[in-house]
């Protein structure tokens, strides 16, 4: 017997086994709904049958299994009750499951799961978001024809390019990614044997890596208009869809950058556009009573600035009701009574979910479901989201990302014996200040930074759940901190931490779909010495 | 002397597995646990070079197993194997003292470099 054959026959054993635990437990789940038991006993097989089925590469199995766990997700977070209805739904996900199991063991191609997929997401996603028709692929013929810039870049069938499939790309980053551990190592190992011959030779490897790393992260690298070719005819489709008249104008289609991070703002940006035509530019009538030309006009940018790249988005609407917004967030406690906003808390505030200032809901946009989607891709890719709005005007978004993910320079400190990585696109400088320089005013601690006010955040306290050591100290004296500034989407922020290691490039393996609100770090990395560290979301931070 | 493993998962599929990679990389699997529970239980009466660890079980998870067992060896070497999705989580157990993580369904060669980083 093959050891494929081996693993199947075992597979079939188990999976069966968990599936009949999974009938009953759903079973009991349905007579006592708040039977936590029972629940946690479900997810445990659906879980166990996910990564057996997603080793085995049986890809129907995966799918299902993963959407019941995610479904399953939201009843263990009691953001969702279990219902009698929900209970139906799960059941017959598991039906359908056991038969996408037999059906592999058997050899036959599994049914099709993709009804029960979708069931099992709209569920999630409701209160019900109508699917929208998909927007139209780049290819197609857009019409009226998208100005499309007449540069050589736009469809360049050059004979000394060729196609490569982006897995091999990013199998080679992971390649490079774990060569620069490697390297690493062989610094260090070269140190200590003291051999200068072996040193030299360990740098010059070290530089030639580095330079391997750029010219892979360069060829990952695609022009933006591969994406945001489609967004007129979707503009001009939403707007007519509303009896609406829109002019989209794109700048900056040549630039390039990272092909996963575009296609990971694409949807974001798409979430933006559709909020822009539906509640940001008024209708025609409207637009002539106020002496704004008929045609509303969305203005749509991409550019390069340090490290980063900066996308805005502006329309010539009615802008958000900046002042009822403002009233609400501090009537929930979301804003200090005098504090206000900055362009990013704004966004954060407008993101909420169920935050929406638009009276009426439709099913283009609205609802703020959605909003908070974009801020959590954005966040989850290192970047940040700005808003900046004037009622009767418009309103702009500026979305900040780093130029490529998988290799970031960091800062490497160390907070309670445990080793953290700080992603240097947001560090300015790591400083030394006295305790007393320490002020506290509205129960939150402060410092004075190149003149300005700054909020401390004491990472020992944020991250002392699950250390050994628990709270730890702050470097050799306690007084004097430690601290890094870093500066985010516009805001100041500083952090205390024990000790710098130093500044290192670091691969960054992230916890990927990026997903939940509250998660403080992006990813994690390892370093030379084989310890892994966590990388710091800086914007859950502030 | 080949290196010795401590293999921690529920399903028996996953622990045959990756108890194949292993193996096939020259280490020699000494003992294998279904639970927290009886992961911690085996890895004082074995002091295995290396773990690897589910995080979903019954009887105690894969978390409170990195605690007991740091607690027990503060140089215990342990590799979470976690099903995607369970990124909190594993962050969870970094900081509870796993030393690195694989993301299941792995790759072979995925699995033996972590290893072999973190023997050393």
């Amino acid at each position: 017997m093959s050891q494929r054959e081996k693993y199947a026959e075992l597979f079939a054993a188990e999976a069966r086994e968990h599936l009949s635990e999974m009938g009953r437990a759903l079973v009991a789940l349905e007579a006592e709904p708040g039977d936590r038991d029972s629940l946690d006993a479900v997810f445990r097989s659906v879980h166990t049958i996910k990564g057996m089925a997603a080793a085995m590469g049986y890809d129907v199995a995966t799918r299902l299994a993963h959407n019941i766990e995610s479904v399953l997700d939201e009843l263990r977070s009691a953001r969702r009750q279990v219902t009698s209805d929900v209970i139906d739904l799960l059941l017959e996900s598991s039906d359908q499951l056991e038969e996408a199991v037999a059906a592999t063991v058997d050899g036959r191609e599994p049914a099709d799961p993709s009804v029960t997929i979708e069931q099992l997401v709209l569920w999630r996603v409701s209160p019900p978001e109508e699917k929208e028709a998909p927007a139209p692929e780049a290819e197609e013929p857009a019409e009226p024809a998208p100005k499309r810039a007449a540069g050589p870049s736009s469809k360049r069938a050059d004979a000394s390019r060729v196609r490569v499939d982006i897995r091999r790309l990013d199998a080679l980053m992971n390649l490079i990614g774990e060569l620069a551990i490697v390297r690493g190592q062989l610094h260090v190992l070269a140190e200590q044997a003291g051999i200068e011959p072996l040193q030299n030779a360990v740098e010059r490897a070290g530089g030639l890596i580095s330079e391997m790393q750029v010219q892979v992260v360069e060829s990952r690298m695609v022009p933006v208009w591969q994406v945001f070719d489609r967004f007129p005819r979707l503009v001009r489709d939403t707007a007519r869809s509303l009896g609406k008249e829109v002019e989209i104008q794109i700048s900056g289609k040549d630039l390039e950058f990272d092909r996963a991070l575009l296609d990971a703002i694409g949807d974001p940006l798409v979430h933006l556009l559709r909020n822009s035509v539906d509640h940001g530019i008024e209708s025609p009538k409207v637009r002539e009573q106020i002496g704004k030309p008929q045609a509303g006009r969305i203005e749509l940018s991409a550019r390069r600035e340090r490290a980063r790249v900066v996308i805005v988005l502006s329309d010539d609407g009615r802008g958000i009701d900046r002042d009822r917004a403002v009233a609400r967030a501090r009537r929930e406690g979301l804003l200090d009574a005098t504090a206000e906003p900055t362009p990013q808390e704004l966004f954060r505030i407008l993101a909420r979910p169920g935050f929406s200032t638009a009276k009426k809901v439709t099913t283009i946009s609205g609802r703020g479901v959605g909003m908070d989607v974009v801020e959590n891709s954005v966040r989850g890719l290192g970047g940040s989201v700005e808003l900046v709005t004037e009622k009767g005007v418009g309103t702009t978004f500026r979305i900040e990302l780093p130029l490529t993910i998988a290799i970031v320079r960091a800062l490497i400190v160390t907070v309670a014996g445990q080793t953290y990585a700080l992603p240097a696109t947001f560090t300015r400088e790591s400083l030394e200040v006295g305790a007393g320089d320490v002020q506290v005013a509205h129960g939150s601690e402060w410092i004075t930074w190149r003149g300005g006010r700054v909020p401390l955040r004491r990472l020992q306290r944020l991250f002392a759940n699950g250390s050994a050591d628990g709270e730890g100290g702050n470097g050799p004296g306690a007084d004097q901190l430690r601290l890094v500034a870093l500066e985010f989407g516009g805001a100041q922020l500083a952090v205390s931490v024990d000790d710098f290691v130093g500044e290192e490039e670091i691969v960054v393996k992230s916890f990927n779909p990026p997903l939940g609100s509250a998660q403080l770090f992006s990813g994690a990395t390892v370093r030379p010495d084989g310890r892994p560290a966590l990388v710091i979301d800086v914007g859950s931070l502030s | 002397m080949s290196r010795t493993v401590l293999i921690v998962d529920d399903a028996i599929f996953m622990r045959t597995m990756i108890g194949d990679i292993l193996k096939g990389a020259g280490f020699e699997v000494v003992g294998e646990a279904s639970s927290g529970v009886e992961a911690v239980q085996k890895y004082k009466e074995l002091k295995p070079d290396l773990v690897t660890m589910d995080i979903v079980m019954p009887d105690m998870g894969g978390i409170d197993a990195v605690k007991a067992i740091v607690e027990e060896d503060p140089d215990a070497k342990i590799l979470m194997c976690s099903a995607m999705g369970q990124q909190g989580l594993v962050v969870e157990a970094i900081q509870a003292g796993a030393r690195d993580f694989v993301v299941k369904p792995f790759q072979p060669s995925r699995v033996l470099e972590a290893v072999q980083r973190l023997l050393g």
